[in-house]
């Protein structure tokens, strides 16, 4: 055998002893490939409703590796997209969000039609809420509340609008829970999946939530944006849904888009259409089961009044 | 020979102690900040003898710190701390318990196999650092040295101690029970004190590691402040965006006053207060900065500006034409010295009160009458008198009125120079430059009228001779940078800040110029050209920048800059006038009749606004 097919034999080998799985999570395919089988499992577990036999060319492939052994260098995770490495944990808890986190860099370029905003989404009988703002005002555990009252999923962290369609796309990732939120996702009757503790660098420990394990037709459907919600968390505070103007809904809106300078002029465009169509508050949360109810009222309220006009 | 050995084991262990504790610190990315040389064992680091040496290298690999897990925690823990841990506990056994005891072999096993298992390491960690790391830390090779030497005066005390201890059990001896127990004692009060010392360090070490940070902080902000006054330019262009005061002239009657021979000269007035550091210190350099800056070319007049605090200070309201102002007993007993010696004694006095600042009974003001050799009955009922207290209360009153609030305070030809500048070392000679290459410029000869009389440089020389020579024009303003650094400045603030006085000279006026812009200005009128009268604005708006509107506001998107702007009502009332058509005054008309306000309220309105566009880039610019 000459070198060159030693070398394909070698290739062949490396590539059939490193597992690979493919998902599609909403609009959004994946490869995962790792030599790691405790990640492995668990993504496949968590994401096991979005497994698939081939991804396509197109998808984000994310290789996740253990730098090798050395007496010069600590040991790492390292973590790659499209062969690129972008992240090196040094924990195995620190693996499973650094590849969402990953994922999230890389969904812009796989998606450049779309719109992505620091928010959340659901959709209440075809209708979508948008849910945006920064890291800790409680976009996830509220999201996870209203889905236990009977909203459906659409994406958490990350909501995609289509611009050629100005609909919500789904983009069911596990919803990030942090570990304060726990006790009260656990009132709620939502069970975390699995036990192993994950520890994100910006929010500390974390636990995943599946929504199919909330009820099996949990991921909703593209929706057009009907509601802007701008929720804080005040730890007590009474829940209170206060309507702002357009125009401060719009420049709330505009500093969570993740890919605005990209977009530039149709992006904004996007953003005042959206903002034209949609009912838009603030949300004061305090506790999540009168908040979520206090939400749920609303949206089936103004939606059995449009559907009357209509 | 036994306490010698456990001399030098205690040297040895102090040693390795030192150079681990050295080491320790270096762990939080203080190698950089102290390469070039501050300690002696880094220097070893840094020698020309041994340009192998990468102690950083070896200290940054994977050998140099440990990850340990506390709950979700990784706590990194420098392998230098363990040893520097180790080397302590040796020095605090053999400085409170001496020596193991011989009779003791369970004990001295344990000891000796500590010591063996602590080289072994060594060894592991020589290795490690030259054959897998590949570098070579000078330090590190001491410590591993000063392990083994321990390790071999602890075998050398051992044979030592045993056939000292045969000796004497040959000869009928044996140890007393009691010392024996004593000797447990202090064993087990030695190892506790280890630990608390091990931990010890670990908290030390932490503290350490912030406190280094924080100085770092600390060190890079003053570094910054002392950039910042090294730059020419930038104090140069501090002191040229002050505004030009007037400062009123002390009246005739309150003081003797004198004029410096020299007409031109720089005029510096001083706000001091004698119970300030501030003023203390910088009184301590101002003569030799002076006179290195402007050389004999300058007046200087030491005004008071006596600080609220409790002690030394009362407001007098009795025969006062300025009531109600607080003076000092140092102000006073200043301005009665000049009263009775002229300004000889007063500068003499001046520094008198600077020198007796932390008198601990207070100043003792007969005594310094004395040493200024004045008349001490006189200069008390001078203190007392109306003339002294009035003099400084107006100094007090005008400090006021220019919205002094510390001391102290200097004007330089009618500008306050900043404070950074005041302590700058490249502020006073690049000032006096800078006068005198602006008179160069502008070929005229310095027989400006001055409103300041004041002190010369050398009281000795001036004397009293010259007095109640006291012009009444403002001090024109002497010099500048280039056109470009001061006109950023100037050109945004607003205009009446400014006072600039009727009487300028020609000077004045072309130096005003240059200073401001202000072109048009008739140098020779010191008036406004009548055909340089403005042209009112009509604002035009950038056509690329993207508008939607919102419910009576609107979202505006400048695609060059990717920025966003939020309009309320009356801003897009505005911005969707900005075509060019209207100017300012009709848009403000338009306001005005749209929404019900005053013109004057409207005109201020829409120039606010206008300027706010102006400066987010809205609209284009006039050329």
């Amino acid at each position: 055998m000459n070198d060159a097919g030693a070398n394909r034999v070698g290739a062949n080998r490396t590539r059939t002893h490193v597992p690979t799985r493919h998902f599609r999570i909403g609009v959004v395919p994946i490869s995962l490939t790792t030599p790691i089988r405790p990640l492995m499992d668990e993504y496949a577990s968590l994401y096991r409703a979005y497994a698939r036999a081939d991804a396509g060319s197109s998808a984000i492939r994310l290789e996740v590796s253990r730098s090798p052994l050395s007496l010069r260098r600590r040991r790492r995770y390292r973590v790659a997209a499209n062969g690129r490495l972008q992240f090196e944990p040094s924990r195995f808890e620190e693996v499973l969000p650094y590849v969402e986190w990953t994922l999230n860099w890389h969904v812009p370029n796989l998606l450049p039609d779309c719109l992505q905003f620091h928010a959340s989404a659901v959709e209440v009988d075809g209708h979508g809420v948008i849910l945006p703002g920064e890291s800790g005002v409680g976009k996830s555990t509220l999201t996870a509340g209203l889905l236990a009252g009977g909203a459906r999923y659409l994406c958490d962290e990350f909501a995609l609008v289509d611009t050629r369609t100005a609909l919500l796309q789904p983009y069911p990732r596990a919803l990030c829970i942090k570990k304060a939120a726990h006790p009260v996702i656990r009132e709620l009757g939502l069970r975390l999946h699995g036990r192993r503790r994950h520890v994100k660098s910006t929010k500390g420990t974390v636990g995943f939530l599946d929504p199919l394990s909330v009820r099996p037709n949990a991921i909703g459907r593209p929706a057009p944006v009907r509601f802007i919600i701008f929720p804080r968390y005040i730890p007590g505070a009474d829940p209170a849904l206060v309507p702002i103007s357009r125009a401060e809904a719009a420049f709330s809106l505009l500093p969570t888009c993740f890919n605005l300078l990209r977009c530039a002029r149709p992006g904004v465009d996007m953003v005042a259409s959206l903002v034209r169509s949609a009912a838009c508050y603030r949300l004061v949360a305090g506790d999540l089961s009168r908040t979520c109810t206090r939400v749920l009222a609303l949206l089936r309220s103004e939606t059995a009044r449009s559907a009357r006009t209509a | 020979m036994v306490r010698f050995l456990v001399f030098i084991i205690v040297v040895l262990a102090g040693s390795g102690a030192w150079v681990m504790g050295t080491l320790a610190t270096q762990h939080d990315g203080g190698w950089q900040a102290v390469a070039g040389g501050t300690g002696l064992l880094l220097r070893l680091c840094e020698s020309q003898t041994m340009p192998s040496a990468s102690c950083a290298d070896v200290v940054g690999s994977r050998w140099g710190s440990f990850d340990f897990h506390v709950g979700s925690r990784v706590v990194n823990v420098p392998t230098s701390l363990i040893g520097l841990g180790w080397f302590v506990s040796v020095a605090i056994w053999f400085t409170m318990v001496g020596r193991v005891p011989a009779w003791s072999r369970r004990l001295w096993r344990f000891v000796l196999l500590l010591s063996l298992g602590s080289v072994v390491i060594s060894v592991l960690f020589f290795v490690a650092m030259v054959f897998v790391v590949g570098g070579w830390c000078p330090l590190c090779a001491l410590a591993h040295a000063l392990n083994l030497g321990i390790f071999l005066a602890l075998v050398t005390l051992r044979r030592v101690s045993r056939s000292r201890n045969v000796r004497r059990t040959a000869g009928g001896l044996t140890d007393p029970p009691a010392v024996a127990r004593i000797q447990r004692r202090l064993s087990a009060a030695a190892f506790g004190t280890c630990c608390l010392a091990c931990l010890a360090m670990w908290f030390y070490f932490d503290a350490v590691s912030e406190a280094r940070r924080q100085w770092r902080k600390v060190f890079g902000m003053n570094q910054a402040v002392a950039a910042l006054q090294e730059d020419r330019g930038f104090v140069l262009r501090e002191y040229y965006a002050q505004p030009a005061v007037f400062i009123p002239p002390r009246s005739a009657s309150a003081s003797s006053q004198t004029t410096h021979p020299v007409a031109d000269a720089a005029q510096i007035v001083m706000f001091v207060d004698y119970d300030c550091t501030g003023c203390a210190c910088f009184e301590g350099r101002r003569e030799r900065v002076f006179r290195d800056a402007f050389g004999e070319n300058l007046r200087v007049e030491i005004r008071h500006l006596p600080l609220a605090r409790p002690q030394e200070r009362r407001t007098d309201n009795s025969a006062s034409t300025v009531p109600d102002l607080p003076v000092s007993q140092a102000a006073l007993a200043a301005e009665a010295a000049r009263l009775q010696g002229g300004d000889t004694a007063f500068m003499r006095m001046h520094r008198l009160l600077f020198e007796h600042r932390r008198d601990q009974r207070g100043r003792d003001y007969s005594r310094l009458a004395r040493e200024a050799g004045l008349d001490v009955s006189r200069f008390l009922a001078d203190m007392e008198s109306d003339a002294v207290r009035r003099t400084v209360q107006e100094d007090v009153a005008v400090a006021r009125q220019l919205g002094l609030t510390e001391a102290p305070a200097v004007f330089l030809n009618s500008r306050r120079v900043p404070d950074l500048c005041v302590n700058s070392p490249v502020f006073w000679p690049a000032v006096a430059d800078d006068a005198s290459d602006v008179w160069d410029r502008a070929g005229i000869s310095a027989a400006t009228p001055t409103f300041l009389s004041g002190l010369p440089m050398d009281d000795a020389e001036a004397g009293d001779d010259a007095e109640d020579d006291v012009p009444e024009a403002p001090a024109p303003l002497l010099s500048s940078t280039s056109v470009d650094e001061i006109s950023d400045t100037e050109l945004v603030g607003p205009p009446g800040e400014r006072r600039l006085e009727p009487q300028s000279s020609p000077a004045d006026s072309l130096l005003r110029n240059t200073l401001f812009g202000e072109h048009d200005m008739d140098p020779l009128s010191n008036t406004l050209a009548p055909d340089c009268s403005p042209v009112e604005r009509r604002p035009i708006r950038v056509d690329t920048v993207n508008v939607h509107e919102l419910d009576g506001e609107a979202l505006l998107f400048d695609p060059s800059t990717g920025d966003t702007h939020r309009l309320n009502e009356t801003a897009l009332f505005i911005w969707s006038r900005c075509d060019g058509s209207h100017g300012v005054a009709g848009i403000a008309s338009a306001l005005a009749d749209a929404y019900e306000v005053s013109e004057d309220e409207a005109r201020d309105h829409v120039q606010r606004i206008v300027q706010d566009f102006d400066e987010r880039g809205l609209l284009i610019t006039d050329e």
